[in-house]
Order: C-alpha cells, then sequence, then structure tokens
C-alpha cells in the first residue's frame, strides 16, 4: 500500500479510537463512577414503595349483630402536576365539583412538585364524581373513615377514631391492635398513577381487614340506660352520672353510660369542652362509694365466721377507731341493733365495729378479694386501679382507716369495680372478670368465643344468699323508692361525700345505688351513680327511683317476668 | 460514492467474500431461531402483561365492592339505628310501654 493511504488510514483509525475512548470513558463515569447516583435517580423516578390499598377496620356490634362501629369511604384528590396536560380545564373542572377557587387548584397542578394534594378528605359522591370524569393526571384515592351509626349511643364503650386512623378510648382504644387492618408494601415500578406496572408481577396476597368485635352490650338496654340517666341527671340537676347495667351470672356488661357523653363521629366539636368528655367514667374516674361498701364490710364479717345477721351490738352513735371518732351519717344513737338493721338503717358506726372485730388482715383481705384497689381487667383503655391504702402502707394508712373504709369512706373505687364487688354477691359469692368483648371474629371468618374468667370465690354461696336476703330487706324496709313491682329486689344506696384538698366538699354528695333482682335468681344488677344531685343529696331520694325506673323497664325487655309468673315457652 | 470517501479508500484493495451453502444455512437456521425467541420472549411478556392488567382491575374491582359494601352497611345501620327507630315509631303514633302487664293463663290451660 501506497504511504499515503497507509497514513490517512492510521490517521482515521486514531480518530476512531480516540472517539471508542471518549465513548467508555464516559460510560464508565456513568455505569461505575456514578453508578449509585444514576441508579438511585432512576429508581426514584420509577420505583415506588406503595401501600397496596388497604382493606376496611374491623368492626364491632352489640351482642344481636347491630353495628355500633363501622367503615365510610371519602377520598383524597391528588394530582401529578407533570402529567397534567390543559391545566387550567382541569383546575376548573376540579374547582366547580370541590368548589375550591380555580386559580389555587391551577397553581397547584402547575407546581415543580410530582405530586400534589389538592383536597382531603372529599365526600364520596364528590370523588366519585371526579373519578368517573377521568381528568389526565389526577388521582382519586380512597381513604377509610370510621363511622359510628347509633351517634351518640354507647360513646364512652366504643371510643373513637381521629382522620389519621388512630383510634382512642374505649373498645377503639383498647383493642385497637386487633382491629387494625393488615398493612401491606410493595417496592417496584409504577405508572403515572403509581400503579404497579402490568408486567410486573404485582402482589397478589392480599391484606387481610381486622378482626371484629361483637359486644357483650345489648344496644337497647343501652338506650334506655341513656335515656333514664339523661331523664335523672335533668330530673335531679346532676351534673353527670353513671350507669352500669351487667348479667351478674356472667358479668357480662350490657350497658354502660355516662354524662357528659359525646358523639364519636364528631369527637373534634368536644374538645373544647373542660375537660372532653372523652374518658370513660365507668373505668377512668374514681370516687368514694360510701355506704355501698357496707355491703363488702358485712359481706367479710359473715364469711369469717364473726357474727351473723342477727348478731346484736350496742349502738351509741359513735365509735372511736384510731383516734378518730366515727359517728352515724344521721348522728343519732340507734340502741340495740342486728347486722342486718346496720344494712338496712346504714349506720356508720355499725359497719366501723364490724372492721375492728375482723381486724385489718381480715377486713382488707376480703376488700381485695372483692377486687378493691385493682384494675377489672375490663377490656375498655384507659382502666385505673382506684385507691385502697393498706396497713403495710405506713406513711398513708392510719389506724383510723379501718374504721372509714368500712362504710366506704378513705377508699375509692371506679363504678365498673363497686358493680363488679356487689355482681359478686348476687353470683354466690364468685367474683368474674366483667366482659364487654364476646367474640371476636377473625378474617377468615373464624369466631373466638371468650369464655367467663372466675377471678375468685370471695364469700361462700350461703353467706352471698343470706347477704342478698338481707339486700332485699334494705330495700324493702328502707328505700321503698327502689322496690320494683313483682320482683324482689336486693340493693344499698351509698351518699357520699366528695373528698377536696384539706377534707371534704360540704356542697355536693355522690348519690349512688346499686341493685339486683330478681332475688333468689338474679339476672340482672344495676349500678346508679349521679354526681352532685342539687334537688336532694340523699341516695334514697335520687339514685334509687332512678333504678326503680329503669329496672321496670328492663325486667320486661329482657323477657324477666314477675315473681310467680312463668314466660310461656313458644312450641312450634 | 462521494469525493470524500473515494479519497479515504482509494487504494485501499477490496477482499472478496464467499459464503458457502453450509454457512448459509447455518446462518438461516440461526435468524430462525432468534425470531422465535423473540417471538416467543415478546408474547410472554404481552400475555404477562394483559393478565397483570387483568389482575390489577379484578383487585380493582373487590376493593371498590369491598367500599361499597362497607358503605352500604353502614348506611343500613344508621337507617335502622335506635334514634331512627324511635323517630319513626313516634311518628307513627306509638308511645311508651309505662306499665306492662302480665297475663296468666287460667288454670288448666295448656
Amino acid at each position: 500500500m501506497a504511504e499515503g493511504p497507509r497514513r490517512r488510514l492510521r490517521l482515521l483509525a486514531t480518530l476512531l479510537i480516540g472517539i471508542l475512548l471518549v465513548i467508555v470513558a464516559q460510560l464508565a463515569q456513568v455505569q461505575i463512577v456514578n453508578h449509585r447516583l444514576y441508579k438511585e435517580w432512576g429508581e426514584g423516578q420509577g420505583v415506588w414503595t406503595i401501600v397496596v390499598t388497604e382493606p376496611p377496620r374491623g368492626v364491632i356490634r352489640d351482642r344481636d349483630g347491630h353495628l355500633l362501629a363501622g367503615n365510610a369511604v371519602l377520598y383524597s384528590i391528588e394530582a401529578a402536576p407533570p402529567y397534567v396536560v390543559d391545566a387550567e380545564a382541569v383546575a376548573a373542572a376540579l374547582g366547580t365539583l370541590l368548589h375550591l377557587p380555580t386559580a389555587h387548584i391551577e397553581q397547584l397542578l402547575k407546581s415543580e412538585d410530582r405530586w400534589v394534594q389538592i383536597a382531603s378528605p372529599v365526600s364520596k359522591k364528590v370523588g366519585e364524581q371526579i373519578a368517573d370524569s377521568t381528568l389526565q393526571g389526577i388521582t382519586v384515592l380512597p381513604l377509610w373513615t370510621r363511622e359510628y351509626p347509633e351517634g351518640i349511643l354507647a360513646s364512652h364503650v366504643l371510643g373513637f377514631c381521629n382522620v389519621e386512623g388512630a383510634c382512642f378510648y374505649g373498645v377503639e382504644g383498647f383493642h385497637d391492635a386487633l382491629l387494625q387492618p393488615e398493612r401491606v408494601e410493595w417496592e417496584g415500578p409504577v405508572d403515572l398513577y403509581s400503579e404497579p406496572l402490568p408486567w410486573v408481577v404485582a402482589p397478589v396476597v392480599l391484606p387481610q381487614p381486622g378482626t371484629d368485635l361483637v359486644l357483650t352490650l345489648d344496644r337497647t338496654v343501652q338506650a334506655l340506660a341513656e335515656e333514664e340517666l339523661a331523664r335523672s341527671v335533668q330530673e335531679y340537676q346532676a351534673e353527670g352520672g353513671t350507669i352500669i347495667v351487667m348479667d351478674p351470672r356472667t358479668f357480662e356488661i350490657l350497658a354502660l353510660a355516662s354524662l357528659p357523653n359525646y358523639d364519636p363521629g364528631r369527637y373534634i366539636d368536644f374538645f373544647s369542652q373542660t375537660p372532653p368528655p372523652f374518658e370513660d367514667p365507668a373505668v377512668s374516674q374514681q370516687y368514694e362509694p360510701g355506704s355501698v361498701f357496707k355491703v363488702l364490710t358485712v359481706a367479710a364479717a359473715l364469711d369469717a365466721g364473726l357474727v351473723t345477721p342477727e348478731t346484736v351490738y350496742h349502738d351509741l352513735g359513735w365509735i372511736e377507731v384510731g383516734g378518730q371518732v366515727i359517728r352515724n351519717a344521721s348522728h343519732q344513737a340507734y340502741g340495740e341493733q342486728t347486722v342486718a338493721d346496720l344494712l338496712i338503717e346504714s349506720l356508720n358506726v355499725g359497719a366501723a365495729w364490724l372492721s375492728t372485730r375482723m381486724g385489718p388482715d381480715i377486713f382488707y383481705r376480703y376488700v381485695q378479694a372483692f377486687g378493691i384497689g385493682q384494675p377489672t381487667g375490663v377490656d375498655l383503655a384507659g382502666e385505673v386501679s382506684g385507691q385502697l391504702w393498706l396497713p403495710d402502707d405506713y406513711e398513708r394508712w392510719h389506724d383510723s382507716n379501718l374504721g372509714t373504709n368500712a362504710f366506704g369512706q378513705g377508699v375509692a373505687v371506679t363504678p365498673l369495680q363497686m358493680i363488679a364487688a356487689v355482681a359478686t354477691v348476687a353470683n354466690d359469692g364468685a367474683r368474674l372478670r366483667p366482659r364487654i368483648v364476646a367474640k371476636r371474629i377473625g378474617p377468615d371468618g373464624t369466631v373466638s368465643t371468650r369464655q367467663p374468667v372466675v377471678e375468685a370465690q370471695v364469700i361462700s354461696p350461703q353467706v352471698a344468699r343470706t347477704l342478698a336476703e338481707m339486700m332485699v330487706r334494705v330495700v324493702e324496709e328502707g328505700i321503698p323508692r327502689a322496690r320494683v313491682e313483682g320482683y324482689r329486689i336486693a340493693g344499698k344506696t351509698g351518699t357520699a361525700q366528695i373528698p377536696i384538698p384539706g377534707g371534704y366538699d360540704k356542697e355536693g354528695t355522690i348519690a349512688s345505688f346499686v341493685g339486683f333482682g330478681p332475688v333468689p335468681d338474679p339476672q340482672l344488677i344495676i349500678l346508679v351513680k349521679l354526681d352532685r344531685p342539687k334537688t336532694s343529696s340523699w341516695a334514697s331520694q335520687t339514685a334509687a327511683p332512678t333504678f326503680q325506673r329503669l329496672a321496670a323497664r328492663l325486667f320486661v325487655v329482657l323477657d324477666i317476668p314477675p315473681e310467680g309468673v312463668a314466660v310461656a315457652e313458644v312450641v312450634r | 460514492m462521494s469525493d470524500f470517501m473515494e479519497w479515504v479508500t482509494h487504494g485501499i484493495k477490496r477482499g472478496r467474500f464467499e459464503m458457502g451453502p453450509r454457512t448459509a444455512l447455518y446462518l438461516f437456521a440461526l435468524v430462525v431461531v432468534l425470531t422465535l425467541v423473540v417471538a416467543l420472549y415478546l408474547t410472554l411478556v404481552s400475555r404477562t402483561a394483559a393478565c397483570g392488567r387483568d389482575i390489577q382491575q379484578l383487585q380493582e374491582e373487590l376493593f371498590r365492592l369491598q367500599r361499597e359494601n362497607e358503605q352500604l352497611e353502614v348506611d343500613v345501620a344508621r337507617a335502622g339505628s335506635v334514634s331512627r327507630l324511635r323517630e319513626r315509631a313516634i311518628e307513627l303514633g306509638f308511645v311508651s310501654a309505662e306499665q306492662v302487664e302480665f297475663l296468666l293463663p287460667a288454670a288448666g290451660l295448656p
């Protein structure tokens, strides 16, 4: 080959190799040196972590299957500005449907962001209208929202969920983890609507919805309890109150009503109240029970074998315990009295005499066995343990506590603790754990029934029945306004002072009544507690008639016939 | 050929390329196999995409029905709530039964 062409060829080859080297160098720069940077950039553009559409939260039903807490749909309207073709037209369409300023939406659609939220939450109707209009670059994302179709009914039992899906108070708060649906995240390439690309193997295993709960609550009983509570609070000008209805045979809670209450579907409106009425007073607020507590004192003394209902003591009108003089509420001396009279007349001196006869060891052993001073273990959020100081607490317990505790002073309980303690008497002395959740129904339909849990055999069945008969006499001879015609009712009132710093409030009282029936086969126990009633400070004038009205209605609703009447069994 | 290319290539001797029948056959077979593989791959990818889209649509439908179901259940519960039933009962003229009497069947009746 001639020298000229050879030189030209070499020149050309050198040129080509040079260009090739530049390309290789650039490739090495991109693929090796800046590998991580470009990889992350690329993945950030096309590969997203998305939450696979969430299934609904578990629902809550009453014992008959009526829905108490369910799920409804709202929408979030979002946009991917790079994919919006005609921002003005889309903004105009959205502005009309969302009743938002068009200029504001247009500004969002023209932003540099890859993703913007235009409105959230919007109603189901509007969300579906926007979805049907298929606006390019607009995504209509469904959101679950909690709904309480019964409104304010059983608000304290249910609790509520906020817009972010966080749930508080009641069963919602206690069983939040159980009710929550399974959350499944998936990472991979997505299209402009954040959907997995169709040729990618997307997750086929769908997330499971939350576990459904069936409560022991009966919505009819609940409604009647709330109605009677509202009536009594108004009639007796009380600041608030609580009613609990239980089946003493199983400790299933049939109704749990407190005032002031709230609508869990509009919980935001109640934040302005001081304090907001979200805590359930039945489990989260404690009070000194007063004379209702004498039932436990007498039960302990009877079961310990120290007295019988006929045992006589001499009531001087006062007794000194630990240096403190204890007097009857009436400030009168009653002379010779039996233990049964002690309950009927509700004598503080007699109760203190009993507790001092027992001594602190026996007395507090029984009080603790009745569940006082410890949470009941009910499935409701925020339960407190009450307040019971024991003799080994040298700083807070004094000798006088043995006397005052005997008639329910210096000891604090929750309404649920108190009704559970008295229900123990109605249930032949066996204390069970109060139940609000009857069943759990898993996403696969598996039903798990909650069985009654026996916490303790506190007193013997014989003593329990004897005490129940004594409590019947209390109602029949001492509290006529608690009687229900045709039914043998056992019960006890409690008119308690309210502790304040430095002593007791001289103005208000807490009036309560716990009653069960029909004796000797109790199927219903009701606790009524009214806070600071103004028309009368006495429980026999306020809480007792509230019990009477409610019990009379519930015996009918629950098919509990009066004495001597058997409900006919339908034969098909 | 342009003047430039002629300037670059003039003086370079062109080699002769001859393809035998066997080589041609191998080449043809290779092209056929490659075509088949590519066709198979494309078919697979398109069918996967179609199936993926079907699954996505079915999932969407499932979620939509789930939402409808939940919403309907809430609507039904609201329509049958205690407060609503009470309102309706009052509208229809019902009153609360204040005094309930249990009737005892006469002795001897079944």
